[in-house]
């Protein structure tokens, strides 16, 4: 046969199965290859945002150009300010340091270059924003004068010496800068407060925002806020990068030397500082690049019996709604000669203030009983803390604050640096760590915040720096906390009409619509209503935009607490 | 070596079973060989694809990290920058799943400024491995990565390694590019793995292959075995052999049909086996019953043959045709009977290893009152030594004599001449005359029953004209030859060539057939 | 003296035929046509020879054969129609001396029983005293002894065994043994010696499987004595 077509059979598969055998060897993983182009990345990245995209320096520029290119730069924070750096010699260009200072102008800047290639720059200016966020008003629009040194480098001219600061248009500074609180504890590390602070809208927001939480609270908060991080603990990465709506800080090790419920606090305090930043989903938290575990720990106010207010009229206390009033059980036994009331939190205890002095009551029977407990004229509204305390402010500066604890024992409040005022008004913040009042020396009326520094067991001690708040408005005297952030004054306007302002502390403020004859003033629900009682004992209710009337009888109207 | 294969070849040509097993492994190797080839090619590239995916991604969320945590920094200052940067190579090479990333990030040329930050590299990665067309490619690239294969010097050996780059902006310094590697070495590893357990699996299936297919064309060809002895056995005779049948497959179908052969083989053999024996009684029995009558007339045929001088001349010359017809008589069923024998396949013959020229030498001198009569002189041409053949004596003699009684009857008183002769395998005796010879249409017939070459010649040996149609039977009988030529006018070979032993195969005759242009009877 | 001859052939006309040849050449003739009578014959006559036909009815000569070697040697030469059939083996086994096949003619026949009527063989010794192994023959006694052991042997293979002791260094063939025992002078069949030898290895062999005394020399004969003393 066949033994040559067998050969060749056989040939043929030895041919194939070397064939294979090839194949099977060059299934390997490669070695070489050409250049592939992988997944876009562009979408991801934080990029920078883009609101004013200001002129590079173009060849030819003389000094005052270069200076007041370099100053309309400030407008573009985009990629670390490169457009304003482009005017800096080379020198300076990478320790020029922004983030420093900022000035809010009023009116264009005037710029001067004298014959020693110093450019001088005066301006009015209208706030200012610390290198920490601070935002400070200046509303009497003080001078400043800004310095700058340029030379030509290269045949162009550039800046060899400049102040650490931008310069920017209100308009502008609105667009470019956000107020984001930095949170710290109330000392018994129950409740969040606020600290207000002013930064570019950019991806290094959260970065700055959590140096700013690391370096603690403002001085005049201090004595009444805590933070729960080790002192020292700072950014182990000088960056909180955001990638996916994870924000990750890379925190110093001395974190780790922190008690395991401070580690919760400092949680939640990170967390309810940078989940204000619209891209922030959730947090990662890291130790020297190691990856924490992180225990969600949600501080919360203590809930309130209504989100009505709660008005006291003859006939006693009632919850305040729309075309209705719900009358608080027991509360017809206060007396008819009550001129104002404080209603704890909870609605259980009652402080009301009558022609003798305030007195104390529980509401738990059919009609509270009340029993005097500071009999002291000129007694200012009393009001109660989130703690339990009501506190009695006497109008007098001489007199002491007093804070009463539940038991009615009362015990002086020091106020050494408030002495020589007048007290116009007393509101309590929600947590109980802060006092906002409206003070009066000589003709001039004031808005007041300062940090209350409180003993181990909670009893009030003193109250820490007074910060005046600046302003144009002429507060009256009542006022009220509308959030944890922001106080409603009732402030002066055209004869017996009375504007609310609301002021955010550290920031800014926003009037409302003035309405005639109001004499109270009650804000706190959750919704952010302001409410204002007319002499006339109406109501009026601002919801949105616009002022709404309620019937009513009131003698006094506040929310509890 | 050429024997080897050869002798390999021969057994392969002649089992089936061997054959289709080698058919079967060869191909089902060729098939597993594919099969491998392809899997482990698939399982590769698709490794290297999952692997490719996989790197892809986490490097784009590496990118991604590290271009947010470069936006995001608020470092402005060369240390905090610094800082920063360095800290990227030890973040990404730390990245959980990925020891064996490396990370590079290095600043693009041709960037103007004062800014001279260090590029941090991994400690154990070698920059060169980074090709310069990636390089290329990653600073044109817009807001993508970059890949490329590369060969990852690791301990002195080449892995395949990974290479994937992009641009990533450091704030205040610039474009930077950010370069990961990634060692495949584990893939490959895998890879080699699931090579060598296809190798193996496959060197196992192989003669596993072999054996099943073994098993299964055994189970084929064993009932062709089986048949083929079943006939063989039938070829002996043994006419009662079946092939056993079970099933309904085209086995059994072909033993069944193959049965009904060997049942309509065995019906037909039965059937002649009993005609046979029928004829071969009946030839017994004639014989009997003839030749008890036949010797009473024969003694009475002699005595009175004995006593005829004492009858008149007519009863005398009476007796003398008696006795000479009742001889001939005698002569002729002699060899009727013998014929019907061979017919009826009823003859028994006596073999025994004898020296053939003895019995040569006997036929001649029984045949020597015949030449005398004719005046014909036999000459004897044989070897010395003895002529030792296996044979039934009795009739090889009766064979030689009848040949010797036609030479001298057809030899018209020329020598006879007798050969004999052996090789290594038969042995063989011519008797020759120079008589009248024969024609090729004579040749033909010599060997026909009653046939005669001349009817009208004078008979005076009384042959019946049945002795060489008995000589070639008993010629037969012995496996052998008996052959004739002849020439007319020239004279006659008779050739008698038989195996030395029973069952050998006569090739060649020791002895030439008459004289080399004499016309040859057909072969019987 | 008239040798009295028993025929035994159930055919008339042929039993006729050979008893008037027979008589004819001055023997005694007693003719039977059966097994039967054939065996009464013997036994009352006993006769010189008995030419036995086979195929005779009651008993047949298979038989009969068998049932007189019982008793005596007498010579007995088979008749047969069927030369080539297994009967005459099984009358030489049975003890048949020589046979004849039918047609026969008459001096083939009388041959045959001139033969077996003969005292001893051609060329054998006349007389004396013969040794061959442990036998001892005594040829005028047609005796043969071991030691003192007389054995009993027919003359036929008292004959076989003189012949061949008379030249116990001589191989007989089998045509040499035909010729001289059995007076064939022209060939025969060889079967005669072959049974005959067999019969006579039965009665004086030690071992009839490994003959001593007659033996076998392949491819050519018998002769006396056993190869081995042959070697020495």
């Amino acid at each position: 046969m066949k033994l040559q077509s067998l050969k060749k059979r056989l040939s043929a598969a030895l041919a194939l199965a070397a064939i294979s055998a090839v194949v099977a060897g060059c299934a390997q993983i490669p070695h070489d290859g050409a250049v592939g182009i992988g997944p876009n990345i562009q979408g991801s990245v934080s990029g920078d945002y883009f609101y004013y995209s200001p002129s590079l320096p173009v060849d030819g520029m003389s000094a005052y150009e270069i200076v007041d290119g370099f100053l309309s730069a400030g407008t573009g924070p985009q990629n670390d300010y490169s457009v304003a750096r482009k005017f800096l010699a080379p020198g300076i260009r990478s320790s020029w340091n922004p983030n420093a200072g900022l000035l809010i102008e009023h009116g264009s800047p005037v710029i001067e270059v004298n014959g020693s290639n110093q450019a001088t720059v005066t301006i009015d200016v209208e706030g200012e924003v610390t290198s920490d966020g601070h935002y400070i008003a200046h509303p009497t629009l003080p001078t400043r004068t800004l310095t700058y040194q340029v030379s030509k480098i290269d045949g162009e001219w550039r800046i060899t010496s400049a102040p650490n600061l931008t310069v920017l248009l209100r308009p502008n500074f609105d667009v470019l800068f956000r107020g984001y609180s930095v949170y710290f504890f109330d000392q018994s590390f129950h409740q969040l407060v606020p600290d207000l602070r002013w930064f570019p809208a950019r991806p290094s927001t959260a970065t700055r925002l959590v140096n700013a939480l690391l370096s603690g609270p403002s001085p005049w908060l201090a004595p009444g806020a805590v933070t729960a991080f080790p002192d020292g603990t700072k950014l182990a990465i000088d960056s909180v990068a955001i990638t996916g709506g994870v924000a990750s800080v890379d925190l110093s090790s001395q974190i780790l030397w922190a008690s395991a419920d401070h580690k919760l606090y400092l949680q939640a305090q990170l967390w309810a500082t940078l989940k204000q930043l619209p891209n922030v989903l959730s947090m990662v938290l890291l130790v020297d690049h190691v990856q924490q575990q992180i225990v969600t720990y949600d501080p919360s106010e203590p809930a309130k019996v209504s989100s009505l207010p709660v008005e006291l009229s003859d006939t006693g206390l009632a919850h305040v709604g729309l075309g209705e009033t719900t009358a608080i059980a027991g509360s017809s036994g206060v007396p008819a000669t009550a001129k104002d009331f404080a209603l704890s939190r909870d609605e259980s205890w009652l402080a009301v203030l009558g022609s003798r002095g305030i007195s104390l009551g529980q509401l738990t029977g059919p009609k509270v009983k009340m029993q005097l407990v500071d009999g002291r004229d000129g007694l200012l509204v009393p009001a109660y803390d989130s703690n339990g305390y009501f506190w009695s402010v006497p109008r007098s500066s001489k007199a002491t604050i007093k804070a009463f604890n539940p038991r009615g024992t009362g015990k002086a409040v020091g106020a050494p640096l408030l002495a020589g005022f007048t007290r116009l008004g007393f509101a309590i913040s929600p947590e109980g760590s802060r006092v906002a009042m409206v003070l009066r020396r000589g003709k001039t009326s004031r808005l007041v915040v300062a940090a209350v520094n409180r003993a181990n067991n909670g009893d009030p001690g003193y109250l820490g720096n007074p910060e005046f708040v600046s302003t144009q408005a002429v507060p009256v005297g009542p006022l009220a906390w509308v959030d944890a952030n922001s106080v409603a004054v009732l402030t002066e306007d055209e004869g017996t009409k009375r504007a609310p302002v609301i002021f955010t502390i550290g920031g800014t403020e926003r009037r409302l619509p003035a309405v005639d004859g109001a004499v109270g003033i009650a804000a706190g629900n959750e919704a952010g209503d302001i409410y204002l009682r007319l002499e006339s004992g109406y109501l009026e209710v601002f919801r949105g935009t616009g002022w709404s009337g309620i019937t009513s009888n009131s003698k006094s109207l506040h929310f509890p607490g | 070596m050429r024997r080897l294969f050869r002798w390999g070849f021969g057994i392969f040509r002649r089992s089936l079973q061997l054959r289709y097993v080698a058919i079967t492994i060869v191909l089902s190797g060729i098939a597993l060989i594919a099969v491998g080839g392809f899997l482990s090619y698939s399982i590769g590239s698709g490794l290297y694809t999952t692997r490719q995916q996989q790197i892809l991604g986490e490097s784009e969320r590496a990118v991604i990290d590290v271009q947010n945590t470069f936006s995001a920094s608020g470092a402005a200052d060369e240390v905090s920058l610094q800082t920063l940067m360095n800290s990227v190579v030890p973040d990404l090479e730390s990245n959980i799943s990925n020891s064996n990333r490396r990370v590079a990030l290095l600043r693009s040329p041709g960037q103007s400024g004062a800014i001279s930050l260090q590029s941090p590299i991994s400690s154990s990665l070698d920059p060169a491995v980074i090709p310069d067309d990636l390089r290329t490619a990653v600073r044109a690239s817009t807001g993508h990565l970059v890949y490329r294969p590369i060969s990852l010097p690791v301990d002195g050996q080449e892995h395949p390694g990974m290479v994937v780059g992009a641009q990533v902006q450091v704030p205040v310094a610039g474009a930077y590019e950010l370069y990961l590697v990634y060692d495949l070495q584990s893939e490959q590893t895998t890879l080699d793995f699931v090579q060598g357990t296809l190798v193996f699996g496959g060197l196992v299936l192989i003669p596993l292959i072999g054996a099943v297919s073994l098993f299964v064309t055994g189970r084929i060809v064993r009932p062709v075995k089986v048949a083929a002895a079943v006939s063989e056995e039938l070829a002996d005779g043994n006419l009662t052999r079946r092939l056993p049948q079970t099933g309904e497959d085209v086995i059994s179908s072909l033993a069944r049909s193959f049965n009904r052969m060997a049942e309509s083989m065995q019906t037909q053999i039965d059937e002649l086996s009993r005609l046979s024996e029928m004829q071969q009684r009946f030839v017994s029995d004639v014989s009997h019953e003839l030749r008890t009558p036949m010797t009473t007339i024969k003694l009475a045929g002699e005595l009175i043959f004995n006593s005829r001088e004492t009858m008149d001349p007519t009863a005398k010359r009476s007796a003398e045709l008696l006795q000479n017809q009742i001889e001939r008589f005698e002569s002729l069923l002699g060899d009727l009977l013998e014929m019907s024998r061979y017919d009826a396949g009823a003859v028994n013959a006596e073999f025994d290893v004898q020296d053939l020229n003895g019995v040569v030498g006997m036929a001649i001198a029984g045949v020597e009152p015949l030449a005398q009569t004719r005046e014909t002189e036999v000459q004897i041409e044989i070897p010395s030594g003895p002529v030792e053949v296996e044979m039934d004596s009795r009739r090889i003699d009766r064979v030689v004599r009848n040949l010797l009684a036609n030479a001298i009857e057809h030899g018209e008183g020329k020598p006879i001449v007798v050969r004999v002769a052996q090789n290594n395998s038969s042995v063989a005796v011519s008797v020759t005359d120079s008589g009248v010879g024969m024609t090729e249409e004579q040749l033909e017939h010599v060997f026909d029953r009653f046939w005669r070459a001349d009817p009208s010649r004078k008979r005076t040996s009384g042959g019946t004209g049945l002795g060489l149609a008995i000589s070639l039977e008993d010629a037969h009988l012995h496996g052998g030859w008996l052959e004739v030529s002849s020439k007319s006018g020239e004279g006659t070979t008779f050739r008698l060539t038989l195996p030395k032993r029973r069952g050998i195969m006569v090739a060649l005759s020791p002895l030439a057939l008459g004289e080399p242009d004499w016309p040859r009877g057909v072969q019987r | 003296m008239t040798r009295h001859i028993l025929v035994v052939e159930d055919d008339r006309s042929l039993s006729e035929t050979v008893c008037l040849m027979l008589t004819a050449q001055g023997y005694r003739v007693t003719a039977c046509y059966n097994g039967l009578s054939a065996l009464e014959a013997f036994k009352k006559l006993s006769p010189d020879l008995i030419l036995l036909d086979i195929q005779i009815p009651e008993p047949n000569g298979i038989e009969v054969c068998r049932e007189i070697r019982q008793t005596s040697g007498v010579p007995i030469v088979m008749v047969t129609a069927k030369s080539e059939s297994e009967d005459v083996i099984a009358g030489l086994n049975v003890g048949a001396d020589d046979y004849v096949s039918k047609p026969f003619n008459q001096s083939e026949l009388l041959a045959r029983i001139a033969a077996r009527l003969r005292d001893k063989p051609e060329g054998a010794a006349a007389s004396g005293t013969l040794t061959i192994g442990p036998l001892t023959l005594d040829v005028e006694g047609h005796e043969v002894r071991r030691g003192t052991e007389r054995l009993s042997l027919t003359p036929l293979e008292f004959n076989l065994l003189l012949t061949l002791a008379s030249q116990p260094s001589k191989v007989f063939s089998r045509e040499d043994l035909l010729e001289k025992v059995w007076g064939y002078h022209y060939k025969a069949d060889t079967r005669l010696v072959n049974v005959h030898v067999q019969r006579l290895r039965s009665k004086i062999e030690d071992d009839p499987e490994d003959p001593q005394i007659v033996t076998t020399i392949r491819g050519i004969g018998y002769r006396a004595g056993s190869p081995a003393a042959d070697q020495a």
